[in-house]
């Protein structure tokens, strides 16, 4: 259950009244609890009664919709029109969208985003948990602030970076005129610089969680390894090289399966930043299934679920790689 | 393990006749200190923008104290014409106590059977709501987007609140079920002997019991909910209706160059959530690395 043991990853210990961290599958039976339920008879039908309104949520708002989902996206139903709404057509979907230049350029533009966010994020997550691994006075303030803007209303986020991206007034470009560069860019409204330009407001944004998890990671190794390793006259690098890294395998995978399905699903940043623009630089995939099902047009929603279906599957697959990688030895 | 060691050190570590350490520690905190300020410039600016003149953010250089602190800009904002932030934050309030009640209350519930009552399947449930989790959004949002307008609840509040009603979320669930099973069973025997039945047996046992798991629930709810962007901007059509994400987004697109109303809007609307943050904070910040430390 390759799902499974990823929910585990993060679990509340409540031995210790805190989150740990672990990517062990956990085993459904609690290990405290005696096998024999003494005087407690009418145990079957009490369970249902307690999870069954998990159970009708379940079937109501997962299953009845992933399968219409799925089904949805053979049809050629569009909002406007009611009767179309079982107009099956078909592979007709997929073979439009695997034609399509524009869902070619969104995909494009999608995985363009996610190579640019997902390494950035990784690279100074480890980077920034490795300092504040380091010190200790201080230490507290620091994981403070990379966590602080995980829990700022996206919205609010979104809006204060498009005001520091303004091209005239906004305090970017003002600090780059002040060192003296002549022509700043206009971040977001420029073809080469928007895409990262959101890629770094959002990188702003999701940086602190995965810092934490490393954070608690090389908490975990101790400092008894590189005790040793110095004693053997290891370097810094070395030490980095041979324990760090490898020891935070886990961890590394725990971050890339968090943060891949959002970042590469992407949509609200482009929502509030860009619209897709510009001349469509910034629209990804999750902005083009919105534009599609939500705003032009007839609402073709069956093609839009086929687009979020082979999304859907593309995230999958990824986790799933992530999830092989991680359980390899070397 | 941690204290006094030599790969976790503080400024007053420094020590001249090792130069080579106290050079890699005085760099060690010039880059996390200018790290810092880098990373909280975003914050700082949103504040010091929501208190200025709206002629003095087009000045250069920029100022990063105003010159006059304009504290008007919260009622004008708050009061500016065409919007109506005091619906959005009755909207946003309604809609957040709503969920976030329905969040603690139901995901306990199911929690509560998951880990305590044996029936038959038990362990396939749990598997399936859990395997929910990893369910991508992007499959279910439209079908249930015309499920909703089919019996009509597009442009209201319920899809942002009666869902949550029933289950009270996957991981909460998952959470809370972790939770209990640590409660030591004899607790439950004794009040069954003592003639408690199951409900009485939740609510005055297991629910006292568990509020370090609740308050997190509550927290992570809260934040959930307050800051959705997505959800209500699909749900929710009418302007009325809006959220105070929605609001602020919509004020953006309508008057894009009273900058300064804006930002105190957004400042407005970024305090409950730091204020959530600091108990989310003490619950589980602290508690993340302590487990790390303690490990």
């Amino acid at each position: 259950m390759q799902a499974y043991s990823a929910i585990s990853a993060l679990f509340f210990s409540p031995a210790k009244k805190v989150f740990v961290v672990t990517t062990q599958t956990t085993s459904t039976r609690p290990k405290n609890q005696p096998k024999k339920q003494a005087s407690l008879l009418r145990d079957d039908l009490l369970g249902y009664l307690f999870i069954a309104p998990a159970l009708l949520l379940y079937l109501t708002f997962n299953i009845w919709p992933l399968i219409r989902g799925i089904l949805m996206a053979f049809t050629d139903y569009r909002f406007i029109y009611p009767d179309t709404r079982w107009a099956f057509n078909g592979l007709n979907n997929f073979v439009k969208l695997f034609d399509s230049p524009k869902v070619r350029d969104a995909a494009i533009v999608s995985a363009k985003y996610s190579l640019i966010v997902v390494p950035a994020v990784l690279i100074l997550a480890l980077f920034t948990a490795i300092l504040i691994s380091r010190v200790r006075r201080g230490s507290s303030f620091y994981r403070w602030t990379v966590y602080l803007p995980t829990i700022l209303p996206v919205a609010v986020s979104f809006l204060m970076f498009r005001q520091m991206y303004a091209p005239n007034f906004g305090l970017i470009n003002s600090l780059l005129r002040g060192f003296g560069v002549e022509k700043p860019p206009y971040w977001l409204g420029e073809v080469t610089t928007a895409l990262p330009a959101v890629g770094a407001a959002h990188l702003w944004i999701i940086f602190g969680f995965p810092t934490l998890l490393f954070l608690i990671g090389i908490y975990n190794i101790g400092s008894e390894l590189y005790e040793a390793a110095s004693l053997d006259g290891a370097s810094r690098w070395q030490q980095f090289a041979y324990i760090t890294l490898p020891l935070l395998k886990p961890t590394t995978a725990m971050v890339l399966i968090l943060i891949v399905p959002g970042v590469f699903g992407v949509t609200d940043p482009m929502l509030i930043l860009t619209q897709g623009g510009p001349q469509g630089s910034t629209q990804t995939l999750g902005y083009y299934l919105y534009d599609i099902a939500f705003v032009q047009g007839d609402l073709r929603l069956g093609y839009a679920s086929s687009i979020s279906l082979v999304v859907s599957l593309v995230t999958a697959g990824l986790v799933a790689l992530i999830f092989r990688w991680s359980r390899e030895r070397e | 393990m941690v204290e006094g060691k030599e790969i976790y050190l503080g400024l007053d570590d420094i020590r001249l006749d090792r130069p080579k350490q106290a050079f890699y520690l005085l760099v060690t905190y010039a880059v996390l200190i200018a790290g810092a300020i880098v990373f909280l410039m975003p914050l700082f600016w949103l504040i010091t923008t929501a208190l200025k003149e709206n002629s003095e953010v087009y000045v250069f250089p920029p100022t990063f104290i105003p010159e006059t602190f304009r504290w008007q800009n919260f009622p004008d904002g708050w009061n500016y014409e065409g919007m109506d932030f005091t619906r959005w934050a009755q909207n946003t309030v309604f809609i957040t106590t709503v969920f976030t009640t329905g969040a603690v209350l139901a995901s306990s519930f199911c929690a509560y059977g998951f880990a305590r009552i044996k029936f038959p399947g038990r362990d396939l449930w749990f598997m399936m709501v859990l395997a929910s989790i990893m369910l991508p959004g992007a499959v279910t949002l439209i079908p249930l987007y015309i499920m909703y307008s089919r019996i009509g609840w597009l442009g209201t509040f319920y899809p942002l609140t009666v869902p949550v009603f029933f289950g009270g979320g996957a991981f909460n669930i998952f959470l809370l079920r972790q939770f209990f099973t640590t409660i030591p069973m004899e607790l439950e025997e004794a009040a069954v002997l003592d003639g408690a039945n199951r409900f009485r047996i939740f609510w005055q046992i297991m629910l006292p019991l568990s509020k370090p798991a609740l308050a997190t629930v509550a927290v992570f709810s809260f934040q959930g909910v307050w800051n959705d962007f997505y959800g209500p901007l699909i749900f929710l059509t009418d302007p009325k209706t809006y959220t105070l994400a929605l609001g602020i987004n919509f004020f953006r697109g309508l008057y894009n160059t009273q900058i300064p109303l804006m930002m105190a809007m957004s400042f407005l609307m970024v305090i409950p959530t730091l204020i959530a943050f600091f108990f989310a904070q003490r619950l589980m910040i602290r508690g993340v690395v302590m487990s790390g430390l303690k490990a």
